[in-house]
C-alpha cells in the first residue's frame, strides 16, 4: 500500500492555506520543516472523496436492496387482500344458502308486518267512534228531538240537527255533550224558531280532541 | 471466499471508487426500472382496486348479515305470536272477501234488530275497500250499528253516517273502510321492511281470542 501512495506525495515548498477545502491539493510539508514521518504530512486526496463515495454507494446499495423490498411488500399484500376477498366471497354464499331457507318465514313476516302496520294506521286515523254517537244520542233531554246526526272523517266532527220547543233543553243538551271528556268544542251554529210549530230547531257541531 | 469478495470490493474502490459508484448507479437503475415501474407501480395499482373490492364485499357480508339477523328475529317473533296471527289474517286478509263481510255483517245487524238493505264496495286502492252500507231498523238507536261494524271479524273504519232518529222512512247510512293485504314475494335481496310488533298486536287482537 505504502508503495502506491509513495508516488502521489507531492513535495511542495509553497502549500497552499487550510481555508481552501475544495481544493484536493496534497498538502506538502514546509521545506523548512523536516519530519522523518512521511505520513504525518501525507494527506492522500482521494480519502476526501472516498468517504463521499463509500457513503454514496452505501446508499445505493440500501436503494438497491429496498426497492425490490418494497415490491416484495406490495405483492404479500396484494395475497392477503386476495385472500380476504375469497374468505368474504365464501361468507357472501354461505349467507345467502341460509337466507334462502328463510324464504317461507321472510314472506310471512313480511306479510304480518305490512298488515300490523296498516293496522296501526287505520286505529290512528279513525278513532272508535261507537261510543261517541252512542253519548250523543242518549243525551237528548225529554221534549227534544234529534231529527238528525251526521260525520264526516273529513271534517272530523259531528253535526248534530235538535228539534225542541224549550230553548232551554239546546243548552240542557250543549251541557251533557260537554260532560264527554273527548269532547274539546260545542258549537252552536244556527238556531231557527219556526212559528208554525212553536219549535226552535238548532245545529250543533261537536269536535272531538 | 469473502476474502475474496473483500479484496475486490477494496481495490474497486480504492482502485477507482467512479466507477463503483457508476456500476452502483447503473444497478439501481435498473432495479427502479424493474422492481420500481414495472413491478411497484402496478403491484400498487392491483392493491388500490383489490381494497375497493374488498370494502365492497365485505359491506355486502354485512348487509347479508343483519338480513339473516332480522329473519332469524322474525321468525322467533312469528312463535310468540302464532296464536295471535290468525286473528289478524281475520281482521285483514290477503283477498277481499266481501261476500263473507256481508254475510257475517248481515247476521250480526239481524240480531242486532236491523236489515242491511244496501251495499256498495268499491276499490278505493291496493288495501282498502270502500263500502256503502244502508240498513233498516230503528233510528234512533242506530249508534247500535258501530258496535255491530265493530263485532265483524274484519278491521272496519267509519269513515261517516248520517242518521235521522225521528225519520223511521229514511235508514241509516255508514260509509266504511275494510281492508285487505296481498301476499307479495319477498324479494330476498332487499331487506324485511321492519319487525314484528308482538306487543301490538297481543295488545289489540288477544281480546278477541
Amino acid at each position: 500500500m505504502l508503495r502506491k501512495l509513495l508516488p502521489k506525495l507531492n513535495l511542495n515548498l509553497n502549500p497552499k492555506p487550510k481555508s481552501d477545502p475544495g481544493a484536493s491539493q496534497v498538502v506538502s510539508q514546509d521545506s523548512s520543516v523536516n519530519t522523518p514521518n512521511l505520513l504525518d504530512s501525507y494527506e492522500p486526496d482521494f480519502m476526501h472523496n472516498y468517504n463521499f463515495l463509500y457513503k454514496a454507494v452505501n446508499s445505493l446499495k440500501l436503494f438497491i436492496i429496498f426497492v425490490p423490498a418494497l415490491f416484495f411488500i406490495s405483492l404479500f399484500l396484494n395475497d392477503l387482500t386476495d385472500l380476504r376477498i375469497s374468505v368474504a366471497k365464501k361468507n357472501i354464499d354461505r349467507l345467502n344458502t341460509e337466507i334462502t331457507k328463510y324464504d317461507k318465514v321472510g314472506r310471512e313476516a313480511n306479510l304480518v308486518i305490512k298488515k300490523t302496520e296498516l293496522y296501526k294506521q287505520v286505529k290512528a286515523s279513525y278513532p272508535d267512534i261507537s261510543k261517541r254517537v252512542e253519548w250523543l244520542m242518549t243525551q237528548v233531554p225529554t221534549d227534544t228531538v234529534l231529527e238528525e246526526i251526521r260525520y264526516d272523517k273529513d271534517d272530523g266532527s259531528v253535526e248534530v240537527k235538535a228539534v225542541t220547543s224549550k230553548a232551554l233543553n239546546i243548552t240542557l243538551l250543549i251541557d251533557r255533550y260537554f260532560k264527554d271528556d273527548s269532547i274539546s268544542e260545542v258549537i252552536l251554529e244556527s238556531t231557527e224558531f219556526d212559528s208554525r210549530t212553536q219549535s226552535y230547531s238548532s245545529t250543533i257541531e261537536v269536535v272531538y280532541e | 471466499m469473502n476474502n475474496l469478495i473483500n479484496k475486490v470490493r477494496l481495490e474497486l474502490l480504492s482502485s477507482d471508487p467512479h466507477r463503483a459508484l457508476r456500476l452502483y448507479l447503473m444497478i439501481a437503475f435498473v432495479d427502479l426500472v424493474i422492481f420500481g415501474f414495472f413491478g411497484l407501480y402496478f403491484s400498487i395499482a392491483s392493491l388500490k382496486e383489490k381494497n375497493i373490492e374488498l370494502k365492497n364485499v365485505k359491506s355486502e357480508e354485512e348487509l347479508l348479515q343483519i338480513k339473516k339477523f332480522k329473519l332469524t328475529d322474525a321468525e322467533a317473533s312469528l312463535k310468540a305470536a302464532r296464536d295471535i296471527i290468525p286473528t289478524l289474517n281475520e281482521r285483514i286478509p290477503d283477498q277481499p272477501y266481501t261476500h263473507l263481510f256481508l254475510t257475517d255483517l248481515s247476521d250480526k245487524a239481524a240480531a242486532a234488530g236491523y236489515t242491511l238493505t244496501d251495499i256498495q264496495t268499491y276499490e278505493a286502492d291496493d288495501h282498502t275497500l270502500q263500502t256503502s252500507l244502508r240498513f233498516l231498523g230503528s233510528p234512533s238507536e242506530a249508534y247500535k250499528l258501530f258496535s255491530v261494524l265493530e263485532s265483524t271479524s274484519r278491521l272496519v273504519a267509519v269513515s261517516g253516517f248520517s242518521f235521522f232518529p225521528a225519520d223511521p222512512v229514511v235508514e241509516p247510512r255508514i260509509e266504511a273502510f275494510i281492508y285487505k293485504v296481498s301476499d307479495t314475494p319477498l324479494d330476498l335481496s332487499e331487506s324485511l321492511n321492519g319487525t314484528i310488533d308482538v306487543e301490538f298486536l297481543t295488545e289489540e287482537l288477544e281480546p278477541a281470542l
